[in-house]
């Protein structure tokens, strides 16, 4: 099946709470979740007995060897769901990559198929204690014993490797990257709940960071955190009744199929093969071409991000992203340029996954946006993970 | 349906296709910095590997540039595959 999805704008934001972006919270992140979810439920203009449906993505994104316990380090739709006591029509988990545009897929059909009326949808990132991504492993096994006894092992070397591949095929340069890091901080700096609120960064202090895995330094990894959003979804009919303007779901992709490789091998022609394949299906399934899209929201927890989505999603021709980045093009503040991080993006809120874009997307299209409202914000993209293994979801400010 | 995989053996050589200098191990045993390269092996396109290249961080090369593979004895009967710079 082709073309636009059946539930294309039939299901819609009409709701949300965002918690304050921390490195470590003074209560549980269960706690968070739950005073997060009650916000965001009564931001809806609903009564929490309403609410019949939860959908999270749960993973925490640590390589590290931290336990991960439902409640502390991490929150299941279920153990959500039992802390409010309701008893839920729907509860279900995204497992794969990509986990918002996930979880925003299963919140979509699960409206649209009438499984529930009322859908929140939360993500709960924790920063563990002791360093993020350190493992004290000894062994390896299975497809990681071509991997870790080399010393590749954790995200930054991933990243590393694709990003130092486009550098070099390209002919990029570090001051392009200070371009997108520094629009990703000013934007976070003028975000109240952001991490990095009121502290944007020049780009002498990007181009001054030492190497940890080249080409990639610290500026260009978001920062773990704790931190907690949640949005409530519900069909267009029932939004109508809701206090705030709705945001509609025109469509969402998830990449695939992925060349199978080494753990942790992503391959530049890889995440660019299958990004340019996930854009068409969001394109199609959306019923919205490019040019129509006045709110771009890329993901950036690594800075690279920002070029493969750019180029994926068709905003530039591949290869160039590093150009239009240089001249400006993305700079939030001059009308005709690309706000690909109006919302700061997880560079500037801090390791918050793929919840700044879509929740860039919400406040622009409801136009609940405040001192950061944009005079022209009608569909969104909000985008997460690689452009090969995440997903997108086209958002629009009215039904069509 | 059985795709058919088969072990055959290889020469080892291939081309640079990227690499990364490890300044900063988050695994234990690891003496840094030490280069990793994504090699394209010669034996069949697209086929790739990573290892460390045992010429160092101040060896010089570029994407395209040729290696063959070498041994790491790293311990008592545990050799690691690495590669090593061809002789221009």
């Amino acid at each position: 099946m082709s073309g636009r999805m059946t539930a294309s704008n039939r299901v819609a934001i009409v709701g949300y709470a965002q918690s304050q972006v921390s490195r470590h919270a003074d209560q549980t992140l269960g706690a968070l979740t739950v005073e997060t979810a009650r916000r965001a439920i009564a931001d809806a203009g609903l009564m929490e007995a309403q609410v019949d449906g939860f959908v999270t993505a749960s993973l925490f994104p640590s390589a590290g060897a931290h336990a991960a316990e439902d409640g502390v380090s991490l929150v299941s739709a279920n153990w959500l769901a039992e802390q409010l006591r309701i008893n839920p029509n729907y509860a279900a988990g995204f497992q794969g990559f990509g986990q918002i545009p996930g979880a925003v897929s299963m919140a979509v059909n699960a409206v649209a198929s009438g499984a529930a009326d009322y859908v929140l949808v939360h993500r709960a990132l924790h920063n563990p204690h002791a360093r993020y991504h350190e493992n004290p492993m000894q062994e390896a096994r299975g497809s990681q014993q071509w991997t870790v006894p080399q010393g590749f092992f954790g995200p930054l070397a991933m990243i590393a490797f694709s990003y130092n591949e486009y550098l070099q095929r390209y002919g990029a340069t570090r001051e392009a990257m200070a371009a997108v890091v520094t629009e990703a901080r000013k934007s976070g700096s003028r975000i109240p709940w952001s991490y990095w609120s009121e502290r944007p960064l020049a780009p002498e202090e990007y181009l001054a960071a030492p190497m940890i895995n080249d080409p990639i330094c610290r500026f260009d990894c978001d920062i773990p955190v704790d931190g907690v959003a949640a949005f409530i979804f519900t069909s267009a009919e029932r939004a109508r009744d809701l206090p705030h303007h709705p945001v509609y779901v025109a469509g969402y992709a998830t990449g695939a199929p992925v060349t199978r490789r080494l753990p942790l091998h992503w391959p530049l022609d890889d995440i660019m093969d299958v990004g340019v394949e996930t854009a068409r299906r969001l394109w199609d399934r959306s019923g919205v071409r490019p040019a129509e899209v006045d709110l771009p929201q890329v993901y950036d927890g690594f800075s690279p991000f920002v070029y493969y989505w750019m180029e994926s999603l068709g905003l530039c021709p591949v290869g160039e992203a590093h150009r239009l980045v240089l001249e400006g093009g993305i700079d939030s503040d001059q009308p005709g340029a690309l706000p690909v991080l109006s919302g700061g993006g997880a560079l500037g809120n801090g390791r918050m996954h793929g919840v700044p874009q879509m929740l860039e997307c919400y406040l622009q299209l409801s136009q609940r946006a405040g001192e950061r409202q944009r005079s022209r914000a009608s569909i969104g993209v909000a985008c997460h993970s690689s452009p090969h293994f995440g997903g997108a979801v086209v958002y629009s400010a009215g039904p069509f | 349906m059985d795709p058919g995989y088969t072990y055959a053996p290889v020469d080892g050589s291939g081309v640079i296709r990227s690499w990364t200098v490890m300044r900063q191990s988050f695994l234990p045993g690891f003496d840094v910095p030490f280069v990793l390269v994504d090699v394209e092996l010669d034996a069949q396109k697209d086929l790739r590997l990573i290892g460390r290249l045992v010429d160092g961080p101040d060896a010089a090369f570029k994407l395209g540039t040729s290696v063959s593979m070498v041994f790491e004895d790293i311990a008592d009967r545990v050799s690691v595959p690495a590669f090593t710079l061809l002789a221009p």
